[in-house]
């Protein structure tokens, strides 16, 4: 219908998460159609993403420059780090703004059922951060989820011995929700974690 | 056109699994159905109906469209919680056993067979492994385990040999046969080429005995709790053909005044990728 090189950028368009055919046929006739300057731009990018991108050394976080941003930010907190799962995470919580620690990445979750292991994850590296010092608090900040729980509670048996205040992230009802249309799962993890009011500052 | 029947059935979820951009197939073990294999559309959306429904181990009531053709899939329609166990998650010894039930339930159920009795114990194990007291989750899950593998027909015959109905143990001897494919315990006399087995004590067989005879026992000791895991262990293996994932993780709760450990238990034994 179209040449090999235009079938091929339909194919590899495809493969990415929620492009299907059209999608990738309209991304495609869109490159080919466009300024080349555009298309050659888009090549680089993907170019320099897959040359110089990588886990940074200290957080695996993705970075292009190790340690990254993050970890080499002086501003930062050093005492206090949230570990999340995947670095979209940490991309979220920075959104946010509020956050001035540090991070670490575990590049996954433990998954009883799934057979993922806390030793297939950057555990052993986070425990050999705490164990260097300075680290007053780790906020497990993994999703609330029965792996992201599971995460948790392998993360609370390595790091509890270390003596390390561990926190983990709130949950409960939604700003601006209601209670009648909040879901069992969420009005139940609300009443068994009912706080003191006003809560207790820190 | 017929209108699609809808199903109505209390079910404890398995697992779910991704299966498109916005929707997940989930394992459902149901009281009137046996396992399930159902789709939920609009699960992985950020605000999804079945919200916080459809993580293992909850216990819900659950509607669902009747698929068309036997291949395809059922549609769920809504999946509303009953208990979410969410005790489960405060302690790494009753989410790693709440894990292997599902494991084992996953194993050992059938699409399209009712088993209402295994589904009940499941049940009712599962409130124990989320609330009961540590010291009891050993129990809750052998005494389930019993209950899966009688369910599914495969009971252990633990009382007397499995093969000429006679006492396991003779007068006084002390040693005996284990036999997964025989079904249970034979006597010295009977033990002999049938593959999987192995040789058990009086007293290594007495623990997992008295479960089946509906005894208290208790697991928190490690020698009881090793000889009910090694023959459950062995019994589950050789039928599956396979040992279950969890099974390793499964290590005795142990007295609470224990040494802080080194961190998560059992080292590079945890490592099971499939
Ligand atoms: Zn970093
Ligand atoms: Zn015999």
């Amino acid at each position: 219908m179209y040449g090999d090189a235009v079938a091929r950028l339909v194919g590899e368009l495809k493969a990415l998460p929620g492009v299907g055919q059209r999608t990738a046929e309209r991304l495609a006739f869109h490159l080919v159609q466009a300024p080349p300057e555009r298309a050659r731009a888009l090549a680089r990018a993907l170019q320099d993403v897959s040359e110089s991108v990588r886990p940074c050394r200290v957080c695996f976080n993705v970075t292009d420059q190790d340690p990254c941003r993050l970890c080499s930010d002086p501003g930062r907190d050093a005492g206090l780090l949230c570990v999340v799962e995947r670095p979209q995470d940490v991309l979220a919580l920075e959104r946010v703004g509020g956050f001035r620690g540090r991070y670490h990445v575990l590049l996954g979750a433990v998954s009883l059922l799934d057979g993922v292991a806390a030793e297939d994850l950057t555990i052993a590296p986070l425990v050999a951060r705490v164990k260097q010092g300075g680290v007053r608090e780790v906020l497990l900040a993994t999703n609330p989820t029965f792996d992201g729980d599971a995460t948790a509670l392998h993360l609370q048996a390595a790091l509890a011995p270390l003596g390390v205040r561990l926190t983990r992230l709130a949950r409960g009802l939604p700003i601006g929700g209601s209670l009648e249309l909040a879901s069992k799962a969420i009005l139940t993890e609300a009443l068994e974690r009912r706080q003191a009011f006003p809560a207790a500052q820190e | 056109m017929p209108a699609v029947p809808i199903l109505k059935t209390e079910a404890l979820v398995l697992r779910a699994i991704e299966f498109s951009e916005t929707s997940l197939v989930v394992w459902l073990f149901t009281r009137d159905h046996g396992r399930v294999h159902v789709i939920a559309k609009g699960a992985r959306r950020a605000r999804s109906p079945f919200e916080g429904a459809l993580e293992p181990l909850v216990r819900a009531e659950v509607l669902f469209y009747r698929k068309a053709r036997a291949e395809a899939l059922e549609t769920a329609k809504e999946v509303d919680p009953i208990d979410l166990h969410l005790g489960l998650r405060t302690a790494l010894p009753r989410m790693v056993r709440g894990a292997y039930l599902a494991e084992l339930l996953a194993a050992f159920s059938e699409p399209e067979v009712p088993a209402p009795e295994t589904y009940d114990a499941a049940a009712a194990a599962l409130a124990l492994l989320a609330r009961g007291p540590l010291s009891g989750l050993d129990l809750a899950l052998a005494r389930c385990e019993l209950a899966v593998l009688g369910g599914a027909g495969l009971a252990p015959v633990l009382d007397r040999c499995a093969r000429c109905r006679g006492p396991v143990f003779g007068e006084g001897v002390d040693r005996a046969w284990f036999s997964p494919g025989a079904g249970g315990a034979l006597c010295l006399a009977h033990g002999d080429g049938e593959r999987g087995t192995a040789a058990v004590t009086r007293d290594g067989l007495r623990p997992l005995l008295a479960l089946a005879l509906g005894r208290e026992v208790d697991l928190t000791a490690a020698p009881a709790f090793r000889a009910v895991r090694g023959l459950l262990d062995a019994y589950v293996a050789f039928h599956l053909g396979r040992p279950l994932g969890l099974a390793r993780r499964l290590e005795p709760v142990g007295p609470p005044a224990r040494a802080r450990g080194p961190g998560p238990r059992g080292g590079a034994r945890q490592r099971t990728k499939r």
